[in-house]
């Protein structure tokens, strides 16, 4: 049943965001002459998000139940959380550091390759987007 | 100036240096993406939108049109090779394609499809070139309440692509509601910014597209496995036979494809089921197909051709994307400041002319490329994804980092990037949030400029004609799957 709670939970996040704009808009002004003000819209857009995702959500426990779920969800999420780290890391250790161990971890500890060619392999890449950004675009990198 | 003088003015343009480099490796580039599992053409553009930041935008345009184009060649590799679909309008390309490769016949039936991929491809262009200049004519009289029932128009027909449209609407709403943080463009206000500075900005088209397509695919596709065994191909010259069998499905896939093309809620997928289940429907021996045949081949690939060339007329014309690809390259062209629908073509003329003109000569290109190194193109197939998706997450942070050399655009990123994973693992359509947060501004600005003609009357969207038209076409978007079963039609 994991699916099945993943997509409700996932129709919520929506719904959540609905809820969060519907109540900073409604302490917006709303009308102004003969147009809508600042607040008129994302009104509209909240209102308009709950009531779709919520009827998402109930179409998806009106339709059959999923499968029990056996996805693998572990991986998606580490690798996830290594680039948050990466991204956690760029004011501190710079980007070619944090882009490079990034590489490295996802390479070596992830994908479980060969350190040589996982060595190799970030740190070529890791150049080529330094020199790509930094030399050819003149992107200030941290 | 007629059409045909405009054409050789974009093929001048199409053909210098600059430009022709960028065909080519966007057509190159859309072949690998097309070929190369977890990574399609809408990744690939998001990809490449930090790097084309602040360049020519006719070069960036060319080079984004050819990747795809470029794409529905290659994802035909991977349905013929190891029936797995590179694209979704190549999957009934699979049923008979990979029959044949299993009769030793993977290299004709490669040939045949980058054949009628050619043929499709230059005829759609053709269609593209007549027909959307004259729509562009015919919309120029567009004033505010056009431009708002247009993108009512857009949101709903680009929700109605996929698989649900309660989903399309979901994330376009939710699109637009990102859209809304900031400034607000009439007056000035700060919204929804959370008392963060770095939100006044809002969220960049750029952060938003790289996080959805880009992270949101590589986090879903890290979990493919091994690849899978890859048939050998001979050669790619079709017989005399087969081209004398697949002549006609070409002729008709072309034009089936280009009309559903055309269309704002229908695309390539679409065009690509009616092609094949018509082939069958004429065939003399029906029972041939989903055994091998040869037709079944070649008319799902001239179909999806000539739809992706059909999608560029409202792309351009209307400012209306047929597809979560052209979606993204409207929001590309807004990037660089132009503004997409019926001016494009009395403003733009050389980008629009020149990217037209690019299209001729990048078929030309995945023809020749695809007939002899059709084989070389199979090899990308043996490539481990585990080798590519990290290089592409370091790609995503250098390229929204670059945008306004900000970390905490890469932590949206991040957590954009969550979301599109999400989203993909559930099939929830992303382009439409892409597309309401480009036009968000537009619809905002449209809905009010309309109310303070009319005095506040909502009734001007439905008195003005063409306004109502555009609406009434919009609510067809979404009742259509309603009245026709179209998940049934997808299924």
């Amino acid at each position: 049943m994991r699916l099945l709670k993943g997509e409700l939970a996932l129709a919520l996040v929506f719904v959540a965001l609905g809820g969060l704009w519907i109540a900073k808009a409604a302490r917006m002004s709303l009308w102004e002459g003969f147009a809508p003000d600042s607040g008129f819209l994302p009104l509209v857009y909240g209102v308009l998000l709950c009531a779709l995702a919520l009827l998402a959500v109930l179409g998806r426990l009106l339709t059959a139940p999923a499968a029990p779920g056996g996805e693998n969800i572990r991986k998606p999420l580490v690798v996830l959380g290594a680039l948050a780290a990466a991204v956690a890391a760029l004011p501190f250790a710079g980007f070619a550091v944090s882009v490079f161990l990034l590489l490295l971890f996802l390479y070596a500890a992830i994908e479980r390759l060969p350190w040589l060619p996982a060595t190799t392999v970030s740190a070529a890449t890791t150049a080529v987007l330094y020199l790509v950004f930094k030399t050819w675009l003149g992107v200030p990198l941290p | 100036m007629n059409p045909l003088n405009e054409l050789l003015m974009g093929f001048a343009a199409a053909l210098t240096f600059k430009h022709l480099a960028m065909c080519f490796l966007g057509v190159l580039m859309g072949q690998m993406v097309g070929v190369l599992p977890g990574l399609g053409p809408s990744a690939a553009i998001a990809l490449l939108l930090p790097l084309t930041f602040g360049a020519d935008p006719t070069s960036a345009i060319i080079l984004f049109a050819g990747i795809y184009y470029g794409s529905q060649y290659g994802g035909t590799l991977t349905s013929v090779l190891v029936s797995v679909p590179g694209e979704s309008s190549t999957v009934m390309t699979t049923i008979d394609g990979y029959q044949l490769a299993l009769q030793g016949r993977a290299g004709p039936a490669l040939g045949i499809a980058a054949i009628g991929s050619f043929i499709a491809g230059t005829l759609g262009t053709v269609g593209l070139m007549l027909l959307a200049p004259a729509l562009a004519r015919a919309a120029l009289a567009f004033g505010p309440p056009e431009y708002f029932a247009l993108v009512v128009l857009g949101l709903t027909a680009l929700a109605a692509v996929g698989s649900s449209l309660l989903k399309g609407l979901v994330t376009g709403v939710a699109g637009l509601l990102i859209g809304t943080i900031g400034i607000d463009p009439q007056n000035g206000i700060a919204r929804f910014d959370f008392g963060q500075t770095w939100l006044l900005d809002g969220v960049e088209f750029i952060v938003l597209t790289v996080a959805l397509f880009g992270v949101g695919e590589v986090v879903a596709s890290c979990v493919l496995g091994v690849t899978r065994p890859v048939a050998d191909v001979k050669s790619a010259l079709p017989t005399r036979e087969d081209w004398r069998a697949c002549r006609m499905p070409i002729v008709r896939g072309t034009g089936i494809g280009f009309l559903i093309g055309v269309l704002p809620a229908a695309g390539a997928t679409m065009a690509s089921f009616v092609a094949y289940v018509v082939e069958k429907k004429v065939a003399k021996d029906p029972s041939r197909f989903g055994r091998g045949a040869i037709e079944g081949v070649a008319s799902p690939e001239a179909s999806n051709n000539a739809a992706a060339a059909g999608a560029m007329v409202p792309m351009l014309s209307l400012g209306v994307p047929g597809s979560g690809t052209t979606a993204i390259i409207l929001g590309a062209l807004i990037m660089f400041g132009i503004r997409p629908g019926p001016e494009l073509f009395a403003k733009n003329a050389e980008l629009v002319w020149a990217v037209i003109a690019s299209m001729y000569i990048g078929n030309v290109i995945l023809l020749v490329l695809n007939l002899p190194l059709a084989g070389l193109f199979a090899r990308l197939l043996k490539v481990p994804y585990r080798w590519l998706y990290p290089p592409i997450l370091a790609l995503c942070i250098a390229g929204v980092y670059s945008q306004a050399n900000s970390v905490e655009d890469c932590w949206l990123l991040v957590g954009f990037g969550a979301l599109g994973w999400l989203m993909k693992r559930y099939d929830w359509p992303a382009a439409p949030m892409v597309l309401g947060l480009v036009l968000g501004p537009l619809f905002e600005t449209a809905l009010r400029q309309s109310l303070t003609i009319s005095h506040g009357s909502g009734m001007i969207f439905v008195t003005r004609p063409i306004s109502s038209v555009l609406l009434a076409l919009a609510l067809l978007a979404v009742t259509s799957p309603l009245l026709f079963g179209k998940k049934n039609i997808s299924s």
